[in-house]
């Protein structure tokens, strides 16, 4: 997956959401709720950070069949990322529906600035 | 050399020089046909196999077999041993995210003849019973105690349930328990993630087959395995399921800082590894070991599920079926074994990512039975091909450590493999070849369409031409059921 941003704060949040459309077509739940959630990371590198941050993601979804929809006062600094996101909790028969994700990979991640946008392109083990 | 940089050693054998690439320790090497060699450098493999000759304490060669694909870090289809006394790392990428993903075959005392006119039925009921799917939960749920012994204990713990029988446990790799594993090293999330997964399939590659074997080309050894023209199989093919995923992304963590810490470059991030013989690597060994118990329980769960569809759909009981278990082996994995490097017996980290053992007859680790002649190496096709029972040999175990192949390996994206299959009715045309499939998850049935992979009848032909292993028996489907 290719994902792009005027800032590092946007290429995080745009690629939570194409994680978000890798994981299932559809992304409204028929008898899902609306769930909040506060996640915080640490690491020096930023690839490793983006790495964690969809990782964490997926762990939600899998784990609790979280889907993400958006993140408010998303912050990448001085080796922390912290956010507040809002996601859908997915019936079981939705979640069965989605692409088993195993895990994003550190493979080649580097995020570029080119001209106006960071950049990033993202494997993921399906 | 080749437009590459691959030496021709033999029609079979391709080296990649250590001129190859800067900070190479060993050579590689590839097992292959010529004519694999331009869907190898399609998919820049031989850079994977270069990149995996860099990791501290590897010894005699980074290897690949021949159903090598592209992977993450290592490519798939990759063998790699280092050195546990002398510096040698364990590297997560070098198993994967699907810790003993692997593959068990059922031997029956059914004739494809007769289960033929009742393959829909068959399939429906296993289709019904046994759970696949993502995420999807099963029916074996356990509470977190519960599950660590589970990741103790392997499939001794399945067993112990009822799930099956001690014969089972005697024709498993490793007795389906690694010894060393430690449950305290697993996450709460990765326990999480396995509370309810015990006995599923998952989806992706994963799956059921019904089977029939077509041909036998070593009677003996195919006597001694239970095998016979005619017979049917069922192949079960599934791994840790999302606790293995999470065990080794955490590890990938833990690692991220080992190469600067221990003084060693990578070329790639996902190659990520710490020596054996550190606190990080005796952790993750430990942990993945757990996960590899796991697997191993899942499958002698999912086996358990299919003997009582079986006994369901043939009103018999799986004793009378005749359904005992050929062998499972492990084809994402690393272990400490000892292998013979330069004259000298050495305890190496032989990591098999993609990669099936293949002991030959005499090794202490098999069972009495096989002794005589041989691991049975149980090698899966794609769902409209065939499958394949190999036997494992002496030279296998000086050239690869004992490894070969583990299946088809990928021709293709599964991206791709959709894109070709638009329009296409892959079910269909599995009909017309007599096979039945059900599947559950979305686009698996284009994703997982033979034509997304190599035909396994050439692949294996490579095995068996360097002299790896032997054939012993093809089977080909009859019936599918996959996630």
């Amino acid at each position: 997956m290719v994902a792009a941003g005027k800032t590092v704060e946007d290429l995080f949040a745009h690629a939570a959401e194409g994680l978000a459309c890798a994981l299932l077509d559809t992304q409204d739940s028929e008898g899902g709720r609306v769930l909040g959630k506060h996640v915080e990371l640490t690491s020096p590198l930023v690839e490793d950070l983006f790495v964690d941050w969809l990782n964490e993601l997926k762990y939600l979804f899998f784990s609790e069949k979280f889907l993400f929809r958006s993140a408010r006062s998303l912050t990448v600094k001085d080796g922390k990322l912290t956010a507040d996101v809002e996601g859908l909790i997915m019936t079981d028969a939705e979640a069965a529906g989605a692409r088993e994700i195993k895990a994003a990979t550190y493979h080649d991640v580097r995020i570029r600035r080119d001209g106006e946008y960071y950049t990033v392109e993202i494997i993921f083990d399906i | 050399m080749t437009e590459t940089g691959l030496h021709k050693i033999d029609d079979w054998r391709w080296e990649i020089p250590i001129s190859f690439k800067h900070g190479m320790r060993v050579p590689g090497r590839i097992y292959a046909r010529e004519d694999f060699l331009s869907q190898i450098a399609h998919d820049k493999c031989e850079e994977q196999v270069a990149n995996v000759a860099f990791l501290p304490g590897i010894v005699k060669y980074s290897l690949a077999m021949p159903d090598i694909h592209w992977g993450y870090g290592f490519p798939i289809g990759g063998v790699a041993a280092t050195d546990v006394e002398s510096g040698g790392v364990i590297s997560p990428g070098g198993i994967g995210f699907d810790t003993n993903c692997g593959v068990r075959l059922l031997r029956s005392s059914l004739e494809a003849k007769d289960v033929v006119p009742r393959m829909k039925d068959l399939v429906k009921t296993l289709y019904h019973d046994v759970p696949c799917g993502v995420g999807v939960g099963g029916n074996i749920k356990v509470g977190a105690g519960e599950l660590k012994e589970i990741l103790r204990k392997g499939s001794r713990w399945a067993v112990s349930k009822g799930y099956g029988s001690a014969e089972d446990i005697e024709h498993t790799e490793n007795n389906g328990c690694m010894q060393d594993a430690d449950p305290s090293l697993v996450s709460d999330r990765a326990v999480r993630r396995g509370l309810d997964q015990s006995g599923t399939l998952g989806s992706g590659n994963h799956f059921l087959e019904v089977q029939a074997v077509e041909k036998i080309f070593d009677e003996a050894a195919a006597a001694c395995f239970g095998l016979r023209e005619g017979q049917v199989t069922v192949m079960i093919h599934s791994g840790s399921r999302g606790l293995g995923y999470q065990i080794c992304e955490d590890y990938l963590k833990v690692m991220r800082g080992c190469p600067e810490k221990y003084g060693f470059s990578i070329p790639d991030r996902q190659l990520v590894a710490a020596p054996v013989r550190s606190d990080e690597g005796e952790r993750y060994v430990r942990a993945m070991f757990a996960a590899a118990n796991y697997a191993w329980a899942n499958r002698q769960c999912l086996m358990h599920l299919t003997r009582l569809a079986f006994e369901k759909v043939f009103r018999a009981g799986s004793k009378a079926l005749g359904l005992d278990l050929v062998y499972d082996i492990a084809h994402n994995i690393a272990k400490l074994e000892n292998h013979t490097v330069d004259g000298k017996e050495k305890l190496l980290c032989v990591h098999r990512k993609g990669a099936t053992r293949a002991f030959p007859k005499g090794h202490p680790e098999l069972p009495d039975g096989y002794r005589p002649v041989g691991q049975p190496v149980i090698i899966p096709g794609d769902m409209g091909r065939c499958s394949y029972v190999l036997v494992g040999t002496d030279l296998a175990m000086r050239e690869t450590f004992g490894s070969v192949c583990h299946g088809a390996g990928r021709l293709m994206s599964r991206t791709e493999a959709v894109k070709r299959g638009r329009g296409v009715d892959i079910a269909g045309e599995l009909v017309k070849k007599g096979i039945v499939v059900m599947a559950t998850g979305r686009e698996t049935l284009a994703e997982e369409a033979p034509h997304a992979y190599k035909d396994i009848n050439e692949v294996v032909s490579v095995v068996s031409h360097a002299g790896l292993a032997r054939p012993v028996a093809r089977m080909r489907p009859l019936g599918v059921i996959k996630g």
